[in-house]
């Protein structure tokens, strides 16, 4: 087992395995055992071969052992979602669709992880195809929210902010499309980041809305969150989306960020749907940075309102299409048929129901006579939601806000009613509309015990500023964040 | 009431490339059945699409050929259906705006009249792969070696007027293609693939007849046999006072006729949207000039420059415009020195002829150009004549000597050399006794004979001019 | 969206639906389009669609090919491949 210094902190993790005071091998136990001692009850992961982990435990100790211990992550497990490929695991996005599919290559941000060392501990329970804010929509079972079991851990990467809320990994890797990093986080006391669009590769992402995915690093500290960053950010040529430039760790380590910041905070985030408690916790975190040096800038963004439906007519229309590909025929489970129709059919009746309504939203928003009135106004609105942000950052440095409207909501409360789903999206659906960075990090309680996450916004390539912001909030909330010992609320 | 027909073709081209339009793999034609193929291009899950720059260059160069405007930045866009051969479940191409648009193609209608016709549009996409449906089998198998492989549709517009200037305006643009580098063209090995749109009406009548799209023409033959069946079907249709049906139809090659391809009504929502994996490309100005000047010299200004320049007849121009190859290979065998008319006279006649026996083609020619100018100059030297210039090139071709090393193996360089050629003749002529008496004797005639004892005598290496020279010095004139 | 728009678009989606899946998609889709709806009190006359971030542009890639090592293993994966070729149920041409 690994002492309480070195679980709270994957950086010191990885610096005591290179000081080797603790082996790779040790640290991989140490999980697999959370795991099988918590996993029962949290539902986080859907793959995990212990083998396959102390395997790479005991190669990276034999290299250590030669005197090689280069890599920023060396001998720190990694929980991945598993809509991220990883070569030797199965990767389903928590889909029937896709049982038993071995992916025949790594994501890029894989590769990167595998390359400084870090042990690919497992893979993580996601809504299916990343579609969904709760997990519930997973194909196999929900996660929950380590909080409290009754509750969700948020989605679609729940299981990755479950996994490493309870202490059963010290760092995830998610994936945002429309908060689906930053909700989970904030609902289990984490913190999440969703990079600039392009910052990180997609290559390897399995796809759900193109020109909104980004994968996210979790952690439970900003420090830890910026050593993920720092080696899975980069330029990748297999991505035409992926930018130039890459993440600058040591400004997103830089002290002074609050000093003479412009806060903006707009109004429209506050509205009274907001539950109190967060407002609350919120508000506190605008007193700290103030009392810090810096500057509240009140400013109403009027368009925040429309995000939601113009995030869901670009995902649906991009997903209709991005799921095309899911048809039996070159992988994935299938039937035997006699006839070609039939094969489709019987194929893509293991997809969920949200994934099937998701698509067949999309179909239609695509199709002849209605491409004008739906697809076409989606992007026209959204090229204004980013000209709205842009007026804003003219006038302010980062946005600050909450999270989500309320916190972690009971299994089951809102999987009936989609609509009612749709709007835990209210505050993190803007960002990936204008491609901008977004960041969530733990700035309370409830009263209940329910973790609270306030939300940093900022402009294209903003990243390490963003880190270097919440890291200085982070240091004067001082609040308590090690993994939990064990889940609660079972 | 008479009708006239009008005829559109959409040209599907592979491009010349490497690789394939969006993944590394190579692009070649055959191959083991997907032996081609990666994960991108067989839409394993995570893939994306990365554009291939000399796709787009071809693509260029196709565009200033057929004198089109060009678009400085373009998109792609995703094509919607389902299909076995496309692993996506949707096409990367352009729909709404496309590359390049509204060139034209002049092309000779028939002999000695000219007519322009107007290219609406070309834009790039990639193939699908190949479906195959053997007979017997209760399934059917899928070749994804081509899916990804980068293609340019070219479509014109209805300005054609019968079968054969289809055929004429096919074989133009084919040409116009080869000649710009852009794609081999090959109709055998699908890196030319041809569909149809055809109608009739009432002869004058400005608006068009419903259009018939007729696909699965796969030869040059065929083309004609297509449309003539697909005229001659629809103006039966009207003459019998009935609609001609929008719809598609597949040209059967074993009956010679076109049948129609069953399609459910929807299945034509391809609901086309801008590909959110590919962000707007720059091609800019710069890279459309740049491609212009690249641009190699077309046929038809070939032709007007071999004529005009060089004084050839318009046949020789056209023989040696047929294939870019056989323009590039006389160009440079001129730019080596050797005349015109000369290079004209020994490509046409000896090296064509060598290919069309041996089934050779021209790229796979053993000389150089340089090497032609060789031969021809020993022979204007007296080195070699002209018979054995003949014998001395087809060993060049066949392997690849240069003319001198390709003359000494033969042993037919010619003697020039008085003194080498004296012995011979006096032996000759000390043979030939009868031979000569005649000659004395006032039988002009029987100096040839004597000229073909002494060619026997060398071999045929002698040079015919000096034997006779050396003869005339030894007998004096005839009778005296 | 009515029961038959709903199977219309299962259709061109390749996704077939019971009855019972049917009328329940029909109306909850119909709930959401409605949502929708409030896209239109946005003005947007004169404003260029967005697909990505405005500034962004796709790089070329050199025409190098660079076989991937390992294709017939990605055949392989497929259901009872037919030796080199994927097999699919036959076609109605």
């Amino acid at each position: 087992m690994l002492p309480a210094d070195l679980t709270r902190s994957a950086t010191a993790l990885a610096a005591a395995v290179r000081a080797r005071r603790v082996t790779a091998r040790t640290a991989a136990d140490h999980y697999l055992g959370r795991i099988a001692a918590h996993d029962d009850a949290v539902r986080a992961f859907l793959h995990v071969d212990p083998a396959v982990v102390r395997a790479q435990a005991d190669a990276l100790d034999a290299r250590i052992a030669r005197g090689d211990t280069a890599g920023a992550l060396l001998g720190v497990p990694v929980a991945i979602k598993d809509n991220l490929c990883t070569t030797g695991q199965p990767t389903t996005c928590a889909s029937k669709i896709l049982a038993d599919y071995r992916p025949p290559y790594d994501a890029h941000v894989v590769e990167r992880i595998r390359a400084e060392g870090g042990v690919i501990l497992g893979k993580t329970n996601l809504d299916e195809f990343a579609m969904g804010a709760s997990t519930e929509n997973s194909g196999v079972a929900a996660s929950r929210n380590p909080h409290d079991l009754k509750r969700v851990p948020g989605g679609s990467s729940g299981g990755s902010a479950a996994a490493v809320a309870a202490g059963l990994a010290p760092l995830a890797l998610g994936s945002d499309t429309g908060g689906s990093v930053r909700q989970p986080a904030a609902l289990c006391g984490i913190v999440g980041h969703r990079p600039t669009y392009g910052a990180l590769s997609r290559h390897g992402l399995i796809a759900f809305a193109s020109s909104l995915d980004q994968v996210g690093p979790m952690a439970l500290n900003l420090e830890d969150c910026t050593l993920l960053m720092a080696v899975i950010a980069g330029h990748d040529s297999r991505d035409s989306t992926s930018r130039p430039g890459g993440f600058d760790a040591a400004a997103a380590r830089r002290d002074d960020a609050l000093s003479g910041l412009r806060i903006g905070v707009p109004a429209e985030y506050h509205s009274d749907a907001l539950d109190p408690e967060v407002r609350a916790a919120v508000r506190q975190l605008e007193d700290l940075a103030v009392g810090a040096g810096a500057r509240l800038v009140p400013l109403s963004m009027p368009l925040t309102p429309y995000a939601i439906p113009t995030y869901y007519l670009v995902v649906t229309s991009e997903a209709s299409s991005n799921l095309a590909r899911f048809d039996g025929i070159r992988y994935g489970p299938r039937d035997e048929q006699q006839e070609l129709a039939a094969s489709y059919a019987t194929t893509r009746r293991r997809f969920g129901d949200e994934v099937k309504r998701r698509i067949m939203l999309g179909t239609y928003a695509l199709s002849a006579g209605y491409y004008d009135a739906y697809y076409k106004k989606a992007l026209q609105v959204r090229a204004r939601i980013g000209e709205e942000f842009a007026r804003a950052f003219a006038r302010c440095d980062v946005l600050l806000g909450p999270t989500t409207p309320t916190p972690a909501f009971p299994l089951g409360e809102k999987s009936d009613d989609p609509v009612q789903m749709y709007l835990c999206d209210v505050f993190t659906a803007p960002a990936p509309l204008a491609g901008l960075p977004a960041l969530s990090m733990p700035c309370g309680k409830s009263k209940a015990g329910l973790p609270i996450g306030a939300q940093l916004q900022g402009p294209t390539g903003a990243d390490a500023r963003l880190f270097a912001v919440a890291r200085a909030l982070e240091r004067r909330l001082a609040l308590d964040l090690s993994p939990l010992e064990a889940p609660r609320g079972a | 009431m008479e009708l006239e027909p009008t005829i559109g073709l959409e040209v599907h081209c592979q491009l010349a490339t490497r690789s394939k339009l969006f993944c590394r793999c190579p692009a070649d034609f055959g191959g083991l059945p997907n032996s081609r193929t990666c994960p991108v291009c067989t839409a394993q899950p995570g893939t994306l699409p990365v554009l291939n720059q000399r796709a787009l260059e071809l693509a260029l160069a196709a565009g200033h050929a057929l004198r089109c405007t060009i678009r400085e930045t373009i998109k792609f866009d995703r094509k919607n259906y389902f299909y076995p051969d496309l692993p996506k479940g949707y096409q990367i191409s352009q729909f709404d705006q496309p590359l390049c648009e509204w060139g034209e193609l002049e092309f000779e209608a028939e002999k000695g009249r000219s007519k322009v016709a107007k290219i609406r549009r070309i834009h790039l996409e990639e193939d699908a792969g190949k479906a195959l449906h053997p007979d017997g089998l209760a399934c059917s198998l899928v070749d994804l070696n081509r899916a990804g492989v980068p293609l340019i549709e070219i479509v014109g517009m209805p300005d054609l007027a019968s079968p054969s200037e289809a055929s004429a305006y096919l074989q133009a643009l084919r040409r116009t293609l080869r000649f710009a580098g852009v794609s081999e063209c090959d109709m055998e090995k699908g890196s030319l693939r041809c569909d149809a749109n055809v109608s009739v009406r009432p002869k004058g009548q400005p608006e068009l007849g419903t259009k018939v799209e007729v696909k699965n023409i796969n030869s040059f033959r065929n083309v004609e046999r297509a449309l003539m069946f697909e005229i001659a079907r629809q103006s039966e249709v009207v003459a019998r006072g009935e609609k001609v049906v929008q719809e598609t139809r597949s040209f059967r090659d074993s009956e010679g006729t076109t049948v129609s391809m069953r399609r459910k009504e929807d299945a034509h929502d391809y609901r086309y949207f801008p590909d959110p994996d590919l962000p707007l490309f720059d091609v800019g100005r710069a890279r459309i000039d740049a491609a212009r000047a690249a641009l190699p010299e077309g046929f038809a200004a070939r032709r007007r420059r071999y004529q005009g320049d060089w004084g050839l007849s318009e046949y020789d121009a056209r023989v040696l415009t047929e294939e870019p190859a056989i323009a590039g290979f006389f160009d440079a065998t001129v730019a080596a020195g050797l005349a015109p008319k000369a290079a004209a006279n020994w490509i046409q006649g000896e090296v064509l002829a060598f290919l069309g026996e041996t089934r050779g083609e021209f790229e796979q020619l053993r000389i150089a150009p340089a090497a032609l100018h060789a031969l021809v100059r020993m022979e204007e030297q007296g080195e070699l004549s002209h018979q054995a210039a003949k014998k001395v090139l087809r060993r060049m071709l066949e392997t690849g000597d240069s003319a001198a090393a390709a003359a000494q193996a033969l042993d037919l360089v010619q003697i020039r050399d008085s003194g080498a050629l004296a012995g011979t003749i006096d032996a000759v002529l000390a043979a030939e006794a009868k031979i000569v008496g005649d000659y004395k004797g006032g039988k002009e005639t029987a100096l040839n004979a004597l000229l073909g004892r002494a060619m026997k005598a060398t071999k045929g290496k002698g040079d015919p001019n000096l034997i006779k020279q050396l003869l005339l010095e030894k007998l004096g004139k005839p009778g005296g | 969206m009515d029961v038959r728009e709903a199977e219309k678009i299962a259709g061109l989606a390749r996704l077939s639906l019971d009855a019972a899946e049917r009328s329940r998609f029909a109306g909850q889709l119909t709930a959401i389009l409605g949502y929708f709806e409030k896209l239109r009190e946005v003005p947007t006359e004169g404003v260029a669609p967005a697909s990505h971030p405005a500034d962004m542009r796709s790089p070329l890639r050199a025409d190098d090919p660079a076989p991937f090592a390992t294709p017939l293993e990605l055949v392989a994966r497929s259901h009872r491949p037919e030796g080199e070729l994927y097999r699919v149920p036959r076609v109605l041409e």
